[in-house]
């Protein structure tokens, strides 16, 4: 058996990305790509919502501290439909 | 290159995924991406859908990341060799690369099929972009295609090429379509699907022979019936890309053996992730297993990213609830957990020939997976309840990773230089 392997460095590079306090987002779903699967809502039920009549409903400017799951939403979903802008 | 250098072998979904995630988390060494492909990691379900169906172009194909990656792109390269002693890669090109941790994500190839006459180039396969080029060159002028093999990519081109009313004939040895994944019952509900769609249903029978002539490609079944196309595409499955890890140390059976916080047993400083990796999901007990999905590329490569910077002794096990969709005729299919290895489907929702509803899945008494078509929303609530039913049993002592990972306090361990 190995012994355990150390953890790497880790640096912090504050230039690379900033604390969500004082950011802004804008969500936004291309409705031609989108299949409504539904993965969105799963990934960030504060932020998107498929509806009963199946259609999908969500905020184009969620919390600051949504970021992360709007993040998440928009990598798996099935259709790459969702695009993120961040601003501060 | 120091200890702090990290080489991600593979360029696909799960390796851009790591990458991002090293970063994310403040990772400042270089950071090396290998592929054979000649471009950027892309998005490959399209290929076999909206790229066939000529609703997307080659140039949507990227993918939005969120931070910097400042990765070293290796394209059109490839790992022969892995020298542990030395921490050295052996690539084609001559060069021996230092690493100081590995990320392995070489993914999955298509499997060969004994007998086709693969330098036949009316024969195609698709699994890369260059594959989907090739493929569809071939269609055009083409009217009848033959389909080997009736896993997702078959029958997903089976759709799309239906969607182009191109007669299309599809050959699997297995008597349902989409067998493995869906099951007999709810396999032969989709197999009804592509037969109402007008596909050219050859099941439970393989090819016998072959033969290519200047009026096209004349395949012999066994049950006796020929197949005559002007394209064919084989595609009988895919095999983990492992080749390159022969002889040092891991045991590539079936993909590259990991332990459940995919960390590569018998190889020190590396991790797997994606397709290629076989890792117990604790969740579904100790049998280390591959999955094959998309969305596990994305999380599992991300999971590894962590490993990786966490160290072996102190990582936490990857046990995701699996998820995967597909989509055939308008039909869209949707799983939950491990269907796979389930005993027992039962009917909780919906009617098979309505196309909309929810299949359980239970091992035992308990309920590992679920299966939908057109179900979205109850897959939601399913996903909840595979998740509930079979908890992550080192879920407890887990660390949560902060909501800002870059407050400095919550980060774990940093060590400084």
């Amino acid at each position: 058996m190995n012994p355990p392997a150390a953890p790497l460095t880790i640096f912090l590079d504050v230039h690379q990305e900033l604390p969500d306090n004082g950011l802004r987002i804008r969500v936004d779903v291309n409705r031609n790509h989108c299949h409504r699967y539904a993965i969105c809502e799963q990934e960030a039920p504060d932020v998107f919502r498929m509806r009963s009549d199946g259609r999908l409903e969500y905020q184009a400017s969620p919390d600051p501290d949504q970021r992360d799951a709007v993040r998440q939403a928009a990598r798996v979903c099935p259709m790459q439909a969702i695009s993120i802008e961040e601003r501060r | 290159m120091s200890d702090n250098d990290v080489v991600i072998v593979g360029a696909g979904l799960a390796a851009l995924r790591a990458a991002e995630r090293l970063r994310m988390r403040g990772f400042a060494g270089f950071i090396t991406m290998i592929g054979d492909e000649t471009i950027a990691p892309y998005n490959r379900p399209p290929l076999s859908k909206q790229m066939l169906t000529g609703k997307m172009r080659a140039s949507e194909l990227g993918f939005q990341t969120f931070t910097r990656l400042a990765v070293t792109m290796r394209s059109g390269q490839r790992v022969l060799g892995v020298d542990p002693t030395r921490r050295q890669l052996h690539l084609d090109t001559g060069e021996h690369l230092s690493y100081g941790r590995l990320v392995i994500a070489t993914g999955v190839k298509p499997r060969l099929l004994p007998g086709v006459p693969v330098h036949d180039e009316r024969v195609s396969m698709l699994r890369t972009l260059d594959d989907f080029h090739n493929f569809n060159r071939l269609l055009r002028g083409a009217r009848r295609v033959a389909v080997v093999g009736g896993g997702f990519i078959g029958c997903e081109v089976a759709a799309s090429l239906r969607q182009r009313s191109m007669k299309v004939t599809l050959v699997d040895v297995a008597p349902v379509l989409l067998q493995r994944v869906l099951g007999q019952q709810l396999g032969a509900t989709l197999t009804e699907v592509h037969r109402a769609a007008g596909v050219d249903l050859r099941l439970g029978t393989g090819v016998e022979s072959w033969s290519t002539g200047r009026s096209g490609i004349v395949l012999e079944l066994r049950d006796g019936s020929t197949v005559r196309a002007d394209v064919v595409l084989v595609a009988v499955g895919t095999m983990p890309v492992v080749d390159w890890l022969a002889d040092c140390g891991v045991d590539t059976t079936d993909g590259v053996l990991c332990d459940e916080t995919s960390h590569v047993v018998g190889l020190d400083g590396a991790v797997a992730a994606g397709d290629v990796a076989r890792w117990p999901n604790v969740r579904f007990g100790s049998e280390p297993r591959r999955v094959e999905h998309w969305i596990n590329a994305v999380e599992h490569g991300q999971a590894a990213a962590d490993s990786l910077l966490d160290g072996r002794a102190r990582a936490r096990p990857y046990a995701p609830i699996p998820r995967f969709w597909s989509e055939q005729h308008g039909v869209r299919i949707q799983s939950v957990g491990m269907p796979g290895i389930a005993d027992r489907v039962e009917l909780v929702q919906g009617q098979l020939e309505g196309r909309t509803f929810v299949a359980a899945c239970f091992r035992g008494d308990r309920i590992v997976g679920a299966l939908g078509f057109n179900s979205p929303r109850s897959m939601l609530r399913f996903a909840d309840i595979v998740d509930e039913a079979n908890p992550n049993p080192a879920a407890v002592e887990r660390i949560t990773m902060p909501a800002d990972p870059w407050n400095r306090q919550l980060i774990p361990h940093v060590v400084q230089a």
